[in-house]
């Protein structure tokens, strides 16, 4: 009798517990979003609890700062999501479904990269980019973002080589070239997986400071993550109420990307960020 | 959760290349384009990975200034062992990634098997969104909230002084000897995001007959944690410690952006040492040999990875 006190059915210990992990989990985002309302005097008087009326205009000072910023990450990881996408597939395309010479050598190029975070050549990439004379300009932050494509790749690869021969073959035997095979067939087919590692790498580049932070030091093409810290720790130190508007601004693509999106957005994690 | 997107290991990869017979031969006409489709991929490779790997091994044995580098051998390496706050920083480092590895084998899966056990699916389904809804917000965001929660009218104090503990308040970035403790707790209860996921994928992967025997041959629910679940998720666990060292040895923006490393030196690790080469000092040569130092690190872990995951291929 006395084992049946732990049999998972009784589960109020469960439900109890979750909540104690669940409650501190979501506890910064409900501060943020409870002190993003308040006025200064609000603040003091209660920093931690809603208090009324809202005072809605922090997320308009925060918006005229950060509003710029938001247009240099929509070029950014637009443009290095696009091409990641693009040079991936065809790659992973002509190493799933063909033999060729010097295949082995380039897919072992490709995997060995998983090996190299972009971190530790942090240095030599910044006296690349120095050299190509791209610092301070959105390319310093694009390119080395594209190059960064070997997890997409394998990725790709799997799914490709799953897809059925005989489909190639029939194509081959209408006479359908490369790219039309791959626009034709192979894109309509894997769309959802497209999607899933296009959503990883929004994920992963809206994410990055470091890098953004050594070469794109010019205000005028600062990331949303650089221009928030640069808001916070700036010389006007701004109220807690517009500091915290800006974190809930610079948040709200990742959370609408979630939430209209919430099973591929998983799935890109998932596979994305184990091989990372 | 389903899992089939995620991609098998890159050694089972290879070993399909090099072994599987040629799927299709064909003629020069058909096989010259394919090296176009490769090449934009190829070159990004080439010009910004192994071009600045390459050029990071050799400048980390030279002395770099902006006019020209003089090669000075192993002295970078040298400074790199001399340095004692470096020393220091490393240990720092070792302290965090420790702490993280007990962290991701215990509270992850604590969650996921509470919630993986729930009777009810509606329930199982928001508690799962709950846990995984803090991985969106931007890491930025959610440590510049946790450095408002460490400040002295924060969020930690304000609750300390609320349950009359106030001779414990103090700006807990700014203190030497907690400082280290406040990044170690940032994020607490460290549950959000891909271990717990992950953890869940392997619970949720155990054949349901398994479970249900354990409860025929009237085993407790603790027991058969331990006795069925556990062994079968072992996979899981080693992974996410591994990734967990890779990740703690390459990243160091939890430091870079709520303390910069400080005060002084106390919440430096080597990695940000390694950035404040290029942000601080323009010492570059020194900057390219802590990479390398932490690039060796990151190899040997990944080597250990790739023959763990060989032998537990079905783990994820």
């Amino acid at each position: 009798m006395t084992q049946k006190r732990f049999r998972w059915h009784n589960y109020y210990l469960s439900y109890i517990i979750l909540a104690a992990l669940a409650i501190p989990t979501l506890f910064p985002i409900f501060v943020m979003l409870v002190i993003s309302m308040k006025s200064y005097s609000q603040y003091a008087a209660n920093p931690m609890l809603p208090s009324f009326p809202l005072h809605l205009e922090n997320y308009q000072v925060a918006w005229e700062f950060m509003s710029r910023s938001y247009l240099n990450n929509i070029i950014i990881i637009g443009t290095s999501t696009i091409f990641i996408l693009l040079f991936g597939s065809l790659t992973a395309y002509a190493l799933a479904r063909y033999t060729f010479p010097g295949r082995q050598l380039i897919f072992y190029l490709i995997l060995a990269v998983l090996a190299i975070p972009s971190s530790v050549i942090l240095v030599p990439s910044f006296m690349l980019v120095v050299k190509l004379d791209i610092l301070n300009t959105m390319w310093a932050a694009i390119l080395p973002y594209t190059a960064h494509q070997s997890l997409v790749i394998l990725v790709f690869y799997t799914f490709f080589s799953g897809l059925p021969e005989e489909m190639f073959e029939s194509a081959r035997l209408d006479g359908a070239g490369h790219l039309a095979i791959y626009s034709k067939l192979v894109l309509p087919l894997s769309w959802p997986i497209i999607s899933a590692m296009g959503i990883f790498e929004v994920w992963l580049h809206w994410n990055d400071y470091a890098w953004p932070s050594l070469v794109l030091s010019n205000p005028e093409i600062r990331t949303v993550a650089l221009q928030l810290v640069t808001f916070i720790d700036g010389m006007n130190v701004p109220e807690p109420g517009q500091a915290m508007a800006a974190s809930v601004i610079a948040s709200i693509p990742l959370i609408l990307l979630f939430v209209f999106s919430m099973k591929t957005f998983i799935a890109g994690l998932t596979s994305g960020a184990v091989k990372m | 959760m389903e899992t089939p997107m995620i991609p098998s290991q890159p050694a089972t990869a290879v070993s399909e290349v090099v072994d599987e017979p040629h799927r299709w031969r064909l003629s020069f006409r058909r096989i010259a384009p394919l090296y176009l489709l490769i090449l934009p991929t190829l070159l990004f490779l080439l010009i910004f990975i192994y071009y600045p790997a390459i050029s990071g091994f050799f400048t980390s044995f030279t002395f770099w200034t902006v006019k020209g580098s003089t090669w000075i051998g192993w002295e970078n390496y040298e400074k790199i062992l001399a340095d004692k706050r470096l020393i220091a920083s490393a240990s720092n480092l070792l302290q965090l990634t420790l702490f993280n590895v007990v962290v991701v084998i215990t509270m992850p899966l604590l969650a996921a098997a509470l919630i993986f056990h729930l009777p009810h699916k509606r329930v199982q389904y928001w508690l799962r969104v709950v846990f995984v809804f803090p991985m969106i917000v931007p890491m930025v965001v959610t440590i510049m909230v946790w450095r408002w929660m460490y400040s002295l009218d924060g969020g930690i104090n304000i609750m300390l002084n609320l349950i009359g503990l106030s001779e414990w308040t103090r700006a807990w970035l700014g203190d030497r000897d907690v400082v280290l403790y406040a990044l170690m707790f940032t994020n607490f209860p460290w549950i959000a995001g891909l271990n717990f996921l992950i953890y869940l994928a392997g619970l949720q992967n155990i054949p349901q007959e398994l479970l249900d025997a354990a409860v025929v041959d009237g085993a407790s629910s603790i027991r058969r944690f331990f006795k069925v679940e556990l062994p079968l998720i072992r996979g899981q666990m080693r992974l996410l410690v591994l990734l967990t060292v890779i990740y703690w040895l390459r990243s160091f923006e939890l430091p870079l952006i709520m303390t910069d490393g400080g005060p002084g030196w106390s919440s430096m690790v080597p990695g940000l040492r390694m950035y404040h080469t290029i942000s601080r000092d323009f010492n570059l040569g020194y900057g390219s040999a802590i990479g390398m130092v932490l690039f060796a690190f990151v190899l040997v872990v990944t080597l250990i990875q790739l023959r763990l995951t060989r032998s537990g291929e079905e783990a994820i």
